[in-house]
């Protein structure tokens, strides 16, 4: 199973997801909440749940990737959000619940 | 005297914890191996039988961890339903994740009506697109005389599990789980099997394209990666799609991608 080693990178902020993630705030926070990074939010998928080729250069790049149980996989490719284990299915997307939970230095 | 059971678990996991299929499936060997007789499936290959997967409604309402699944198995047995869920809760309980709110159903099989399945099976269709409640469970449960109960946590994992015998006595839901064995291998990572070859050795009841139509026996299929099967029409059938032989250009069957795989 590919597993990521968190200590590796505990000061990353998920910047570098950004070009497939959003990070939403889960309620309307303070200004003051907001800078100085106390209000958690979500990660969301900017694309739809049958974009492969996103969903694989992301994976690419994420150092979370933690490999799902085989029959939770939809993708051929392993490396691919689809395939991990932190992606958490929604309606018509999904949410990295592996990304750190604090607003992203840059968007 | 034996009896035909369908058992069904939900919301055993957490991140990073033993899945529910295995779960399912390591309960399914407990009985087994406590039974004289084995699996309904146990036909022609020792130990073939079949869990299977079934989606659930994903929706911020409902508190599944990833993907929101339900395991569901049959077998046959001479235990009683007090042996059976004496094995079944012992199991859930010393594998579930501490944060997982398991719900189990087992029911007789064949001591359901007609409109009790109606019934479950429409619970089950609608545990696949609207929210369902655990009243709505227990109700359901009781008047079609389903045991269900809930084994730590909240104990969500009633809806799932009612929902996911609903949606195997459909016979037309879920993926199997884990891989058809074809005998592959790093040293044999593709195989040339025909039909009735496939179901011979693999226990399977047939093969079935991605539109519907059922192969003959004859058809030769090219197994490669991860050979997964569905539960469709009440049999268990390996799914193909055709491509052209690069070399040939003639139509090739082969088995099923993850993506074509997806919606059952």
């Amino acid at each position: 199973m590919k597993r990521c080693n968190h200590s590796q990178h505990q000061e990353f902020d998920g910047s570098i997801m950004t070009p497939w993630f959003t990070y939403e705030l889960s309620r309307q926070s303070t200004t003051a909440e907001t800078q100085n990074n106390i209000v958690a939010g979500r990660w969301l998928f900017r694309f739809d749940n049958h974009n492969l080729i996103q969903s694989r250069q992301a994976a690419a790049v994420c150092p979370y990737f933690i490999e799902d149980d085989e029959d939770e996989m939809i993708d051929d490719v392993l490396l691919s959000c689809f395939n991990c284990m932190q992606r958490r299915w929604l309606i018509d997307g999904f949410e990295c619940v592996g990304l750190p939970l604090n607003q992203p230095l840059v968007e | 005297m034996t009896t035909t059971w369908l058992i069904c678990i939900d919301d055993t996991d957490d991140i990073g914890t033993k899945g529910t299929g295995e779960i399912a499936e390591e309960i399914m060997h407990l009985i087994m191996a406590k039974s004289v007789v084995r699996s309904v499936n146990d036909r022609k290959v020792k130990h073939a039988t079949w869990v299977t997967r079934h989606q659930l409604f994903v929706h911020p309402d409902i508190p599944y961890t990833s993907h929101n699944s339900a395991m569901c198995f049959e077998l046959e047995s001479d235990l009683s339903l007090s042996q059976i869920k004496q094995l079944c809760i012992a199991h859930l309980v010393a594998e579930s994740a501490a944060v997982a709110d398991p719900g189990l159903a087992i029911v007789d099989k064949h001591a359901l009506t007609a409109d009790d399945c109606h019934q479950l099976i429409g619970f089950g269709v609608d545990a696949k697109q609207m929210v369902k409640t655990k009243n709505e469970a227990y109700q359901l449960a009781k008047t079609v005389n389903v045991d269900l109960s809930e084994h730590g946590g909240t104990g969500q994992g009633v809806i799932g599990a009612l929902a996911g015998i609903g949606l195997r006595l459909s016979g037309n839901d879920g993926r199997l789980k884990g891989q058809v064995s074809v005998g592959l291998s790093a040293e044999i990572p593709s195989v040339l099997l025909s039909v009735d070859q496939i179901t011979e050795q693999c226990g399977l009841d047939g093969v079935m394209d991605v539109n519907g139509q059922m192969l003959n026996g004859n058809e030769q299929v090219l197994l490669s990666g991860k050979v997964k099967a569905v539960f469709h029409g009440h049999l268990f059938l390996l799914l193909a799609y055709q491509v052209p032989d690069p070399k040939t250009g003639a139509l090739q069957w082969c088995n099923a991608l993850r993506q074509q795989l997806k919606k059952y």
